[in-house]
Protein backbone atom coordinates (compact mmCIF):
# COMPACT_ATOMS: atom_id res chain seq x y z
CA UNK A 1 0.00 0.00 0.00
CA UNK A 2 1.34 3.27 -1.19
CA UNK A 3 1.03 6.56 0.67
CA UNK A 4 -1.70 8.29 -1.51
CA UNK A 5 -4.17 4.75 -1.60
CA UNK A 6 -3.16 5.00 2.77
CA UNK A 7 -4.73 8.36 3.09
CA UNK A 8 -7.57 8.05 0.70
CA UNK A 9 -8.29 5.24 3.16
CA UNK A 10 -8.33 7.07 6.13
CA UNK A 11 -11.57 8.71 6.33
CA UNK A 12 -13.34 5.02 6.21
CA UNK A 13 -10.41 3.67 8.51
CA UNK A 14 -11.40 6.82 11.20
CA UNK A 15 -15.16 5.21 10.51
CA UNK A 16 -14.32 2.09 11.33
CA UNK A 17 -15.62 0.61 7.56
CA UNK A 18 -13.22 -1.16 5.95
CA UNK A 19 -12.48 -4.32 5.26
CA UNK A 20 -10.35 -6.73 7.42
CA UNK A 21 -7.88 -7.18 5.00
CA UNK A 22 -7.85 -3.37 3.84
CA UNK A 23 -7.50 -2.30 7.65
CA UNK A 24 -4.97 -4.78 8.13
CA UNK A 25 -2.75 -3.03 5.62
CA UNK A 26 -3.74 0.30 6.31
CA UNK A 27 -2.11 -0.33 9.75
CA UNK A 28 0.85 -2.13 8.55
CA UNK A 29 2.12 0.95 6.29
CA UNK A 30 0.88 3.84 8.81
CA UNK A 31 3.14 1.38 11.49
CA UNK A 32 6.08 2.51 9.67
CA UNK A 33 5.56 5.77 7.59
CA UNK A 34 5.38 8.80 9.40
CA UNK A 35 3.77 11.23 7.11
CA UNK A 36 0.40 8.96 7.37
CA UNK A 37 0.71 8.35 10.70
CA UNK A 38 0.61 12.25 10.83
CA UNK A 39 -2.51 12.22 8.02
CA UNK A 40 -4.21 9.87 10.32
CA UNK A 41 -4.11 11.83 13.40
CA UNK A 42 -4.76 15.02 11.08
CA UNK A 43 -8.04 13.40 9.69
CA UNK A 44 -8.91 12.65 13.65
CA UNK A 45 -8.24 15.87 14.27
CA UNK A 46 -10.39 17.69 11.27
CA UNK A 47 -13.05 15.63 12.47
CA UNK A 48 -13.02 16.65 16.16
CA UNK A 49 -12.25 20.37 15.34
CA UNK A 50 -13.03 21.60 12.40
CA UNK A 51 -16.98 22.72 12.52
CA UNK A 52 -15.89 24.53 16.21
CA UNK A 53 -13.08 26.28 14.48
CA UNK A 54 -15.56 27.48 11.00
CA UNK A 55 -18.08 28.52 13.98
CA UNK A 56 -15.81 31.07 15.16
CA UNK A 57 -16.82 32.74 12.44
CA UNK A 58 -20.00 31.18 10.93
CA UNK A 59 -22.03 31.99 14.78
CA UNK A 60 -21.73 35.49 13.77
CA UNK A 61 -23.60 35.04 10.29
CA UNK A 62 -27.36 34.68 10.40
CA UNK A 63 -30.30 35.98 8.61
CA UNK A 64 -30.98 39.22 8.79
CA UNK A 65 -34.31 39.79 10.08
CA UNK A 66 -36.25 40.61 6.57
CA UNK A 67 -35.17 37.48 4.94
CA UNK A 68 -36.23 35.64 7.98
CA UNK A 69 -39.97 37.39 7.58
CA UNK A 70 -39.58 36.87 4.15
CA UNK A 71 -39.17 33.32 4.24
CA UNK A 72 -42.14 32.47 6.98
CA UNK A 73 -44.83 34.59 5.03
CA UNK A 74 -43.47 32.85 1.64
CA UNK A 75 -43.79 29.36 3.61
CA UNK A 76 -47.23 30.23 5.30
CA UNK A 77 -49.09 31.56 1.38
CA UNK A 78 -47.57 28.25 -0.28
CA UNK A 79 -49.36 25.84 2.35
CA UNK A 80 -51.99 28.79 2.60
CA UNK A 81 -55.26 28.47 4.87
CA UNK A 82 -56.33 25.10 3.15
CA UNK A 83 -53.26 23.54 4.36
CA UNK A 84 -51.05 21.06 2.98
CA UNK A 85 -52.46 17.16 3.09
CA UNK A 86 -50.00 14.19 5.02
CA UNK A 87 -48.18 12.08 2.45
CA UNK A 88 -51.10 9.40 1.29
CA UNK A 89 -53.75 11.46 2.24
CA UNK A 90 -54.78 13.32 -1.11
CA UNK A 91 -53.68 9.97 -2.63
CA UNK A 92 -56.49 8.30 -0.36
CA UNK A 93 -59.26 10.85 -0.89
CA UNK A 94 -59.22 11.16 -4.31
CA UNK A 95 -59.15 7.24 -4.43
CA UNK A 96 -62.63 7.37 -2.32
CA UNK A 97 -63.89 10.06 -5.12
CA UNK A 98 -63.52 8.04 -7.97
CA UNK A 99 -64.56 5.22 -6.48
CA UNK A 100 -67.99 6.82 -5.54
CA UNK A 101 -68.22 8.00 -8.92
CA UNK A 102 -68.00 4.89 -10.45
CA UNK A 103 -70.70 3.12 -8.08
CA UNK A 104 -72.75 6.10 -9.18
CA UNK A 105 -72.66 5.25 -12.98
CA UNK A 106 -73.31 2.04 -12.42
CA UNK A 107 -75.97 2.37 -10.09
CA UNK A 108 -77.76 5.14 -11.97
CA UNK A 109 -77.26 2.70 -15.44
CA UNK A 110 -78.80 0.44 -13.57
CA UNK A 111 -81.83 1.96 -12.40
CA UNK A 112 -82.51 3.60 -15.67
CA UNK A 113 -82.29 0.16 -17.54
CA UNK A 114 -84.88 -1.26 -15.29
CA UNK A 115 -87.17 1.62 -15.62
CA UNK A 116 -87.16 1.04 -19.23
CA UNK A 117 -87.29 -2.58 -19.21
CA UNK A 118 -90.42 -1.81 -16.68
CA UNK A 119 -92.27 0.33 -19.59
CA UNK A 120 -94.87 -1.97 -21.45
CA UNK A 121 -93.79 -2.75 -25.17
CA UNK A 122 -94.56 -0.20 -27.73
CA UNK A 123 -95.77 -1.57 -31.02
CA UNK A 124 -93.89 -1.84 -33.87
CA UNK A 125 -90.73 -2.22 -32.48
CA UNK A 126 -89.66 -5.38 -34.41
CA UNK A 127 -85.63 -6.51 -33.97
CA UNK A 128 -85.11 -3.34 -31.87
CA UNK A 129 -87.00 -4.71 -28.29
CA UNK A 130 -88.85 -2.40 -25.96
CA UNK A 131 -86.14 0.03 -25.14
CA UNK A 132 -86.09 1.67 -28.97
CA UNK A 133 -88.89 2.92 -31.52
CA UNK A 134 -88.37 4.84 -34.82
CA UNK A 135 -89.77 7.66 -32.96
CA UNK A 136 -86.99 7.62 -30.34
CA UNK A 137 -84.48 10.45 -30.89
CA UNK A 138 -80.83 10.11 -31.43
CA UNK A 139 -78.92 9.59 -29.19
CA UNK A 140 -81.42 8.48 -26.89
CA UNK A 141 -81.51 5.62 -28.82
CA UNK A 142 -78.19 4.58 -29.10
CA UNK A 143 -78.00 5.35 -25.29
CA UNK A 144 -80.74 2.65 -24.58
CA UNK A 145 -79.24 0.19 -26.98
CA UNK A 146 -75.39 0.73 -25.44
CA UNK A 147 -77.65 -0.38 -22.04
CA UNK A 148 -79.91 -2.92 -23.31
CA UNK A 149 -76.33 -4.68 -24.65
CA UNK A 150 -74.19 -4.80 -21.73
CA UNK A 151 -77.19 -6.40 -19.44
CA UNK A 152 -77.67 -8.59 -21.83
CA UNK A 153 -75.23 -11.31 -20.43
CA UNK A 154 -76.99 -10.84 -17.38
CA UNK A 155 -80.63 -11.06 -18.34
CA UNK A 156 -80.91 -13.15 -21.27
CA UNK A 157 -83.53 -15.04 -20.45
CA UNK A 158 -85.76 -11.51 -19.98
CA UNK A 159 -84.51 -10.23 -23.38
CA UNK A 160 -85.70 -13.76 -25.22
CA UNK A 161 -89.12 -12.95 -23.54
CA UNK A 162 -88.90 -9.75 -24.76
CA UNK A 163 -88.71 -10.62 -28.06
CA UNK A 164 -91.42 -13.10 -28.20
CA UNK A 165 -93.54 -10.58 -26.56
CA UNK A 166 -92.88 -8.39 -29.36
CA UNK A 167 -93.27 -10.66 -32.24
CA UNK A 168 -96.51 -12.18 -30.99
CA UNK A 169 -97.85 -8.26 -30.95
CA UNK B 1 -37.30 22.30 19.85
CA UNK B 2 -40.68 19.42 18.69
CA UNK B 3 -40.29 19.33 15.11
CA UNK B 4 -43.18 16.92 15.07
CA UNK B 5 -45.73 19.53 16.71
CA UNK B 6 -44.10 22.18 13.96
CA UNK B 7 -44.88 19.97 11.13
CA UNK B 8 -48.27 20.08 11.76
CA UNK B 9 -48.11 23.61 12.43
CA UNK B 10 -46.15 23.99 9.45
CA UNK B 11 -48.97 21.52 7.10
CA UNK B 12 -51.43 23.45 8.65
CA UNK B 13 -50.35 26.84 7.16
CA UNK B 14 -50.14 28.17 10.70
CA UNK B 15 -47.79 31.49 9.94
CA UNK B 16 -46.63 31.08 14.00
CA UNK B 17 -45.62 27.36 12.90
CA UNK B 18 -43.88 29.05 9.86
CA UNK B 19 -41.91 31.85 11.74
CA UNK B 20 -40.77 29.09 14.58
CA UNK B 21 -39.56 26.84 11.72
CA UNK B 22 -37.27 29.37 10.27
CA UNK B 23 -35.92 30.57 13.71
CA UNK B 24 -35.23 26.87 14.30
CA UNK B 25 -33.23 25.62 11.46
CA UNK B 26 -32.88 28.88 9.42
CA UNK B 27 -29.71 30.20 10.54
CA UNK B 28 -28.07 26.18 10.61
CA UNK B 29 -29.47 26.06 6.87
CA UNK B 30 -27.68 30.22 6.61
CA UNK B 31 -24.21 28.52 7.42
CA UNK B 32 -24.03 25.96 5.49
CA UNK B 33 -25.09 27.49 2.62
CA UNK B 34 -22.49 29.90 3.25
CA UNK B 35 -19.83 27.05 3.07
CA UNK B 36 -21.18 26.14 -0.47
CA UNK B 37 -21.85 29.66 -1.88
CA UNK B 38 -18.99 32.10 -2.77
CA UNK B 39 -20.75 34.68 -1.17
CA UNK B 40 -23.12 35.22 1.68
CA UNK B 41 -25.88 36.76 -0.99
CA UNK B 42 -25.81 33.80 -2.83
CA UNK B 43 -26.05 31.90 0.69
CA UNK B 44 -29.18 34.02 1.29
CA UNK B 45 -30.66 33.41 -2.31
CA UNK B 46 -30.22 29.45 -1.68
CA UNK B 47 -31.65 29.12 1.35
CA UNK B 48 -34.90 31.14 0.24
CA UNK B 49 -34.85 29.15 -2.85
CA UNK B 50 -34.62 26.22 -0.45
CA UNK B 51 -37.54 27.04 1.87
CA UNK B 52 -39.28 27.34 -1.20
CA UNK B 53 -38.81 23.85 -2.63
CA UNK B 54 -39.45 22.49 1.02
CA UNK B 55 -43.18 24.53 1.59
CA UNK B 56 -44.18 23.22 -2.38
CA UNK B 57 -43.18 19.44 -1.48
CA UNK B 58 -44.27 19.32 2.12
CA UNK B 59 -46.49 16.74 1.59
CA UNK B 60 -43.30 14.51 -0.08
CA UNK B 61 -42.06 15.08 3.83
CA UNK B 62 -42.68 11.69 5.87
CA UNK B 63 -40.31 12.06 8.70
CA UNK B 64 -37.75 9.02 7.91
CA UNK B 65 -35.28 11.67 8.12
CA UNK B 66 -34.46 14.30 10.39
CA UNK B 67 -36.00 17.90 9.27
CA UNK B 68 -32.52 19.09 9.16
CA UNK B 69 -31.61 16.34 6.81
CA UNK B 70 -34.37 17.20 4.89
CA UNK B 71 -33.57 20.67 4.03
CA UNK B 72 -29.81 19.82 3.63
CA UNK B 73 -30.70 17.54 1.06
CA UNK B 74 -32.79 20.19 -0.66
CA UNK B 75 -30.14 22.76 0.11
CA UNK B 76 -27.65 20.25 -1.80
CA UNK B 77 -30.08 20.01 -5.07
CA UNK B 78 -30.17 23.36 -5.39
CA UNK B 79 -26.69 24.09 -5.01
CA UNK B 80 -26.02 21.36 -7.80
CA UNK B 81 -28.61 23.18 -9.80
CA UNK B 82 -26.36 25.94 -9.21
CA UNK B 83 -23.30 24.82 -10.43
CA UNK B 84 -24.22 22.76 -13.41
CA UNK B 85 -25.85 26.78 -15.08
CA UNK B 86 -22.57 28.51 -14.19
CA UNK B 87 -20.70 25.39 -15.57
CA UNK B 88 -18.24 25.48 -12.03
CA UNK B 89 -17.50 22.21 -12.52
CA UNK B 90 -14.85 22.53 -15.03
CA UNK B 91 -12.78 25.16 -13.28
CA UNK B 92 -9.71 23.90 -11.22
CA UNK B 93 -9.47 24.84 -7.47
CA UNK B 94 -7.78 28.88 -7.43
CA UNK B 95 -5.79 29.88 -4.40
CA UNK B 96 -7.23 32.11 -2.46
CA UNK B 97 -6.21 36.19 -2.98
CA UNK B 98 -2.73 36.82 -1.68
CA UNK B 99 -4.23 39.32 0.62
CA UNK B 100 -6.46 36.73 2.09
CA UNK B 101 -3.49 34.56 3.00
CA UNK B 102 -3.05 34.35 7.08
CA UNK B 103 0.48 35.28 8.49
CA UNK B 104 2.86 32.69 8.94
CA UNK B 105 4.71 33.90 11.31
CA UNK B 106 4.15 31.94 14.07
CA UNK B 107 1.91 34.76 15.92
CA UNK B 108 -1.27 33.64 17.46
CA UNK B 109 -4.62 35.04 15.57
CA UNK B 110 -7.88 35.53 16.43
CA UNK B 111 -9.66 32.14 16.04
CA UNK B 112 -12.76 34.43 13.91
CA UNK B 113 -9.81 35.59 11.89
CA UNK B 114 -8.58 32.16 10.98
CA UNK B 115 -11.85 30.61 10.48
CA UNK B 116 -12.66 33.41 8.08
CA UNK B 117 -9.76 32.80 6.25
CA UNK B 118 -10.39 29.24 6.14
CA UNK B 119 -13.90 30.03 4.47
CA UNK B 120 -12.68 31.99 2.13
CA UNK B 121 -9.75 29.16 0.96
CA UNK B 122 -13.25 26.63 0.67
CA UNK B 123 -14.59 28.86 -1.16
CA UNK B 124 -11.86 28.43 -3.69
CA UNK B 125 -12.35 25.07 -3.99
CA UNK B 126 -14.19 23.22 -6.81
CA UNK B 127 -17.73 22.45 -5.86
CA UNK B 128 -17.13 19.24 -6.29
CA UNK B 129 -14.59 18.94 -3.53
CA UNK B 130 -16.02 21.89 -1.37
CA UNK B 131 -19.22 19.70 -1.16
CA UNK B 132 -17.36 16.71 0.12
CA UNK B 133 -15.18 18.41 2.17
CA UNK B 134 -17.77 20.48 3.68
CA UNK B 135 -19.92 17.23 4.29
CA UNK B 136 -17.33 15.08 5.73
CA UNK B 137 -15.20 17.69 8.34
CA UNK B 138 -17.80 20.07 9.30
CA UNK B 139 -21.43 18.15 9.38
CA UNK B 140 -19.21 15.43 10.40
CA UNK B 141 -21.12 12.81 8.07
CA UNK B 142 -19.39 9.20 7.37
CA UNK B 143 -18.59 8.81 3.99
CA UNK B 144 -21.30 6.14 3.29
CA UNK B 145 -23.79 8.74 4.32
CA UNK B 146 -22.10 11.07 1.99
CA UNK B 147 -22.21 8.78 -0.76
CA UNK B 148 -25.76 7.96 -0.25
CA UNK B 149 -26.60 11.87 -0.41
CA UNK B 150 -24.57 12.57 -3.40
CA UNK B 151 -25.16 9.55 -5.33
CA UNK B 152 -21.92 8.92 -6.13
CA UNK B 153 -19.43 6.42 -4.84
CA UNK B 154 -17.79 5.36 -1.81
CA UNK B 155 -14.05 5.52 -3.62
CA UNK B 156 -15.24 8.76 -5.77
CA UNK B 157 -16.18 10.70 -2.23
CA UNK B 158 -12.34 9.12 -1.10
CA UNK B 159 -11.17 10.52 -3.64
CA UNK B 160 -12.29 13.89 -3.65
CA UNK B 161 -11.73 14.55 -0.04
CA UNK B 162 -8.19 13.09 -0.70
CA UNK B 163 -7.91 16.16 -3.27
CA UNK B 164 -9.62 18.49 -1.13
CA UNK B 165 -7.23 18.30 1.77
CA UNK B 166 -4.11 18.47 -0.46
CA UNK B 167 -5.44 21.78 -2.15
CA UNK B 168 -5.68 23.37 1.26
CA UNK B 169 -3.04 21.82 2.99
CA UNK B 170 -1.08 24.11 -0.68
CA UNK B 171 -2.83 27.20 0.58
CA UNK B 172 -3.59 27.31 4.24
CA UNK B 173 -0.12 27.54 6.01
CA UNK B 174 0.44 24.18 8.35
CA UNK B 175 0.33 25.94 11.54
CA UNK B 176 -3.28 26.85 10.68
CA UNK B 177 -4.61 23.80 8.67
CA UNK B 178 -7.15 21.85 10.30
CA UNK B 179 -5.90 18.89 8.33
CA UNK B 180 -2.45 18.86 9.74
CA UNK B 181 -1.75 17.41 12.92
CA UNK B 182 0.70 19.74 13.79
CA UNK B 183 -1.40 22.73 13.44
CA UNK B 184 -2.50 25.18 16.14
CA UNK B 185 -5.93 25.20 17.73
Amino acid sequence: MNCETCQTQLPEYVDGALSGDVREALDAHVETCEACRAALAGERKALAGFAGLLDADLDQRRLDEDMRRRLASAGWSLTGAKGVESPGGRFAWSGVLALAAVLLILVGGWGIYQHLLSQPPTAGTRGHGRLVNADTPWPTNVFRQCIQIACMSNSQERFAMNTVERVSL
Amino acid sequence: MDHNGLLEGVRNGNPAAWNALVEAVGDRLFRAACLLCDNDSDAQDAVQETFLRFARGLSRFRGDSSLHTWLHGILLNVMRERWRESARMIVTDTPPEPEARADDSGRALDTQVVAGFLIKALRKLTPEHRVVLTMRYYDQLPVAEIAARLDISAGTVKSRLFHARQQMSVWVPKTLNPFSSGSTE
